[in-house]
């Protein structure tokens, strides 16, 4: 089933080449014999070639991103996040409100934390473009690993429920300090990861909604769903890349348009390629109410270790598959930025042939003066793309203390034209109010920087969406 | 390359799709595939080249983005070093070579160099009763001065040119010394034709007021651009603050002659804010570059708001190459000029984007800056010269570098110092003024071991002719006169 999609895809390539419209060429192509589909799969690459081609231009770098005064939570360090969405993909409009669930660690008065060992899911909400903290999505004693990773939310109208898929992460964390890994050095609030074997959850819950905002009740028994197999994906035990990068993580569940069935991507590692650099976009359906694994759509041998937060958007002629991947993970002598990137399936099919966008794959690579400012990217069905804001604010990607942001990032957005992207944003006059990175140093001649207070910084008209 | 400044749609659906099938077909395909070591030679220009507006299809199917999804923070078009390592020297971007002896000097007696003209509120150059004006630094020369030493000594002049005659001095603008500052350096010019009113955004140099001679020298802050030309009438304390002032006046025709009468109060309106724009005492902790000057007034069509460009270095960017921004700043609702976030940083590229300004066209809004060779930063190797940008969406958009690299308009190799401080007018036209002429071998920093005499002439220091260019899309080309 699978090799006949790759050729279809393949036709309508050539017909693009020689000039022939897509749709006649489809109409002309004759039927295969039954028994020619042969038994197999074939998974889309991306490729040493492809990344050789990986080149960061106007078109897919990203704007330089200044923090804003006042980050959406200051109480916390926020990382991965995602909207709760409908089963069609749109952003949930429940009552006017509107969740954001991300990743999360509280911040303390010792500095920065080891935040990913920390992890927390924790939600906001609004109405208006004003968002408030809903807390704990569930709590965490009840849920599998010892912390919870990303994922993606659902809500169903319907029955007025969510469900929450999650990475569950193994290991004690109040063991990890004696664990670093050695690509993390000490102090890094990166390191600190605890034994990383991870599976996939969901748990289920209420909505309510009121004038107050959103509260998720009722929180059902949580699953595990899904484990590396050790075949197709996986197993730690069997992993060959450093604990940190291995993956069997980032559900993002959601439903096929034409069949109405329910899947999930996740990254992974190759379990039918040693690796390191085995990392692909693994595929899940849920038949029956159990979650089956099934052949990765898109593998990247001898490429990257790791195409983190896969996730798909639909477009009338093509459906775009996009992912995150660090610079640090890539084929050496291979390289690219940190930063989103994709491939596009022309066919329309999302499990049909892919090819990476731009040449290389790369989207929107973090400018290679903040080279490490954003990551964990997001594309929204409007093109808009989220992430947060690493260590925005200063260059060179070694920051000091305290320039980790943990926010999220404000919006660009990228358009999508067959296999070319455009990273674009426009519109509203700047923002005025940027939060200073460095605290200027002591006035040694006496004047000047206190000319301009702080509250002269604050246009009136704006706003804070 | 696009040969005019349509962007066909079916082309472009052809290229992508072509693109597909070299990507698709596999690796082994030299010809399509590009090689990381020459990577713009192989791929096509136009597959990059996506169109936005046709886009606006596929856009419609996707959904709006909710309140709220629109995170704070700010996003800032950066320039590359890759772009501009890439600027090739096209007979589209090089002017041809200025004969000095055939230049005249506008104000008999006094070195003119950065000038721009008084432009109405919509940016058009304005003309009243005939009379176009000017406004230009100057200095007098004098036997013991050397053109380094006007920086040191700057101050505006008003230049007028009837019915398109010759340009002829009116005068210095502020002839009592009482603007701010110890020298005034550009800056914009705006009249309200309703009023006659003008306004003068000027850059405020020191804090010393103008009539206090400056002593001592040569100067020791590399960022005023001054140590090459051998200037001497200089501050010696480090960078000398830099502020933008505004100050009004009425327009009036005494006796046939424009003149600026009943100047008010000089305001500062800006001040560097330690948080977005760099401080001099920043500057001077971090030993790294100050620049804080140049605005230049618009009002924004879309938002009907008054802005101002200038150039600076950033506070939010702390290393050695963190480069220049374009800043901006608004009016607000209170009167009160506010910074802004930048439009544009150049981090590892350049560290002095000079006299930013705008030009609105149909298919997009240009910014447009100078700046010399030796601002660009660690490999970056580039001409003095005027750069731009333009951006599909407006002032907050994305601005893409013309020409790829972001070159407009330089000098002849065999002259690269003939002009300098570029302002495109809103026809094309490129206002900038002669510069230096013949260098030594060392050029810009060869000028300051040649004796006052041979300093004085080699510096053009009036007006140089305009350059027309055209304005295409994301390219420019020099026009034909």
């Amino acid at each position: 089933m699978r090799a006949r999609k790759y050729f279809s895809g393949l036709t309508l390539a050539l017909a693009g080449l020689l000039g022939i419209s897509a749709t006649a060429a489809l109409a002309q192509e004759s039927e295969l014999p039954d028994g020619f589909e042969f038994d197999g799969s074939v998974v889309s690459l991306w490729s040493p070639e492809d990344m050789r081609a990986i080149d960061m231009r106007a078109d897919n770098r990203m704007p330089l991103m200044i923090p804003p005064e006042q980050i959406l939570d200051d109480s916390v360090f926020m990382w991965d996040s995602w909207p709760l969405r409908t089963w069609d993909g749109e952003i949930a409009d429940i009552d006017g409100w509107k969740v954001l669930v991300g990743l999360s660690a509280e911040r303390t008065t010792e500095g920065v934390p080891a935040f990913y060992t920390r992890s927390e899911w924790r939600y906001w909400f609004t109405k208006d473009g004003d968002w408030k903290p809903g807390g704990l999505v569930f709590d965490p004693a009840e849920a599998f690993g010892s912390r919870q990773w990303a994922g993606s939310a659902k809500y169903d109208p319907e029955t007025e429920t969510a469900s929450f898929y999650y990475t569950a992460v193994g290991g004690d964390p109040t063991e990890a300090a004696q664990q670093l890994p050695a690509s993390f050095p000490q102090g890094d609030p990166a390191a600190g990861r605890p034994p990383v074997e991870q599976t996939i959850a969901v748990v289920e819950t209420s909505v309510e909604v009121d004038d107050e905002g959103v509260r998720f009740t009722d929180v059902d028994e949580h699953r595990e769903i899904l484990q590396a197999d050790g075949e197709i994906y996986q197993t730690i035990a069997d992993a060959t890349t450093d604990e940190v990068i291995y993956g069997f993580r980032d559900p993002w569940a959601f439903e096929d348009p034409d069949s109405g069935d329910r899947y999930m991507l996740f990254t992974a590692n190759a379990g039918f390629d040693p690796g390191p650099q085995n990392g692909v976009v693994g595929v899940a359906q849920e038949v029956d109410g159990e979650w089956v694994l099934e052949m990765p759509i898109v593998a990247a041998p001898e490429v990257s270790s790791q195409l983190e937060r896969p996730h798909l958007v639909w477009r009338d002629d093509a459906v775009y598959l996009f992912w995150s991947t660090h610079s640090f993970t890539f084929a050496e002598p291979g390289s690219g930025p940190e930063g989103l990137y994709g491939m596009v399936a022309p066919s329309g099919d999302w499990q049909g042939q892919y090819v990476p966008l731009n040449r290389g794959g790369l989207v929107a690579g973090n400018p290679t003066a903040a080279p490490t400012q954003t990551y964990s990217y997001l594309v929204l069905p409007s093109g808009h793309v989220m992430s947060y804001l690493n260590t925005a604010g200063t260059p060179g990607g070694e920051p000091p203390l305290g320039t980790w942001v943990g926010a999220p990032s404000p919006m660009f957005q990228i358009v999508m034209d067959g296999a070319t992207t455009a990273i674009a944003f426009d519109g509203e006059p700047p923002a005025s109010a940027v939060r200073p990175m460095d605290p200027p140093p002591p006035d040694t001649t006496g004047g000047g920087s206190e000319d301009a207070g702080d509250d002269e910084l604050t246009p009136g008209q704006e706003g804070s969406g | 390359m696009r040969s005019n400044g349509g962007r066909p749609r079916r082309a472009l659906a052809v290229l992508a799709v072509a693109a597909l099938v070299g990507a698709s077909c596999s690796g082994d395909d030299d010809d399509a595939d590009p090689t990381p070591t020459a990577p713009t030679e192989t791929v096509p220009e136009d597959e990059y080249d996506v169109d936005l507006e046709s886009d606006d299809e596929d856009e419609m199917s996707a959904p709006s983005l909710p309140d709220g999804f629109e995170f704070d923070g700010a996003l800032v078009s950066t320039w590359a070093a890759t772009e501009a390592s890439s600027i090739s020297r096209t007979d589209a971007v090089v002017m041809g070579q200025l004969v000095q002896d055939s230049l005249e000097p506008v104000a008999e007696g006094h070195w003119i160099w950065d000038s721009w003209p008084l432009r109405l509120p919509n940016g058009e150059v304005a003309n009243i009763d005939g009379w176009e004006i000017l406004f230009g630094l100057s200095a007098e020369i004098t036997p013991d001065r050397v053109p380094g030493d006007r920086h040191g000594l700057a101050t505006w002049r008003m230049m007028g040119s009837l019915d398109g005659g010759e340009w002829t001095d009116l005068g210095l603008v502020w002839p009592d010394g009482d603007a701010l500052g110890g020298r005034q350096w550009a800056g914009s010019a705006m009249i309200d034709p309703d009023t006659m009113q003008v306004t003068l955004y000027y850059t405020a140099l020191g804090d010393l007021p103008s009539n206090e001679a400056l002593t001592g020298g040569p100067a020791t802050d590399p960022y005023e651009d001054v140590n090459w030309t051998g200037g001497q009438n200089l501050s010696t304390r480090g960078p000398d603050r830099q502020q933008m002032v505004a100050v009004s006046a009425e327009f009036s025709l005494d006796g046939d002659q424009p003149t600026l009468t009943g100047m008010g109060e000089h305001e500062i309106i800006l001040t560097a804010d330690g948080e977005i724009y760099r401080t001099a005492e920043q500057a001077a902790a971090q030993q790294g570059p100050y620049v804080f000057r140049d605005p230049w007034w618009f009002r924004d069509e879309d938002s009907g708001r008054e802005y101002i460009l200038f150039s600076a270095s950033p506070a939010f960017l702390t290393t050695d190459d963190a480069g220049g921004v374009v800043g901006l700043a608004m009016l607000d609702d209170s009167g009160t000029w506010v910074p802004l976030q930048p439009i544009l940083a150049a981090p590892g590229v350049n560290n002095q984007l000079e006299r930013p300004h705008l030009v609105r066209r149909d298919d997009g809004l240009y910014l447009f800056v100078s700046t010399h060779g030796f601002s660009f930063l660690g490999d970056v190797e580039a001409p003095p010269g005027l750069y731009g940008f333009v951006s599909d969406g407006g002032i907050g958009g994305q601005f893409l570098p013309l020409n790829d690299g972001g070159l407009v308009l330089t000098n002849p190799t065999s002259a690269e110092q003939q002009t300098y401080s570029w302002v495109v007018l809103p026809t094309g036209s490129v206002l900038s003024f002669a510069n230096y002429f013949d260098l030594t071998d060392a050029g810009l920093s060869g000028i300051a071991a040649q004796s006052p005499e041979w300093q004085r002439e080699h510096f053009g220091g009036t007006l140089a002719p305009l350059v027309p260019i055209e304005l295409n899309g994301a390219e420019t080309r020099i026009d034909s006169p």
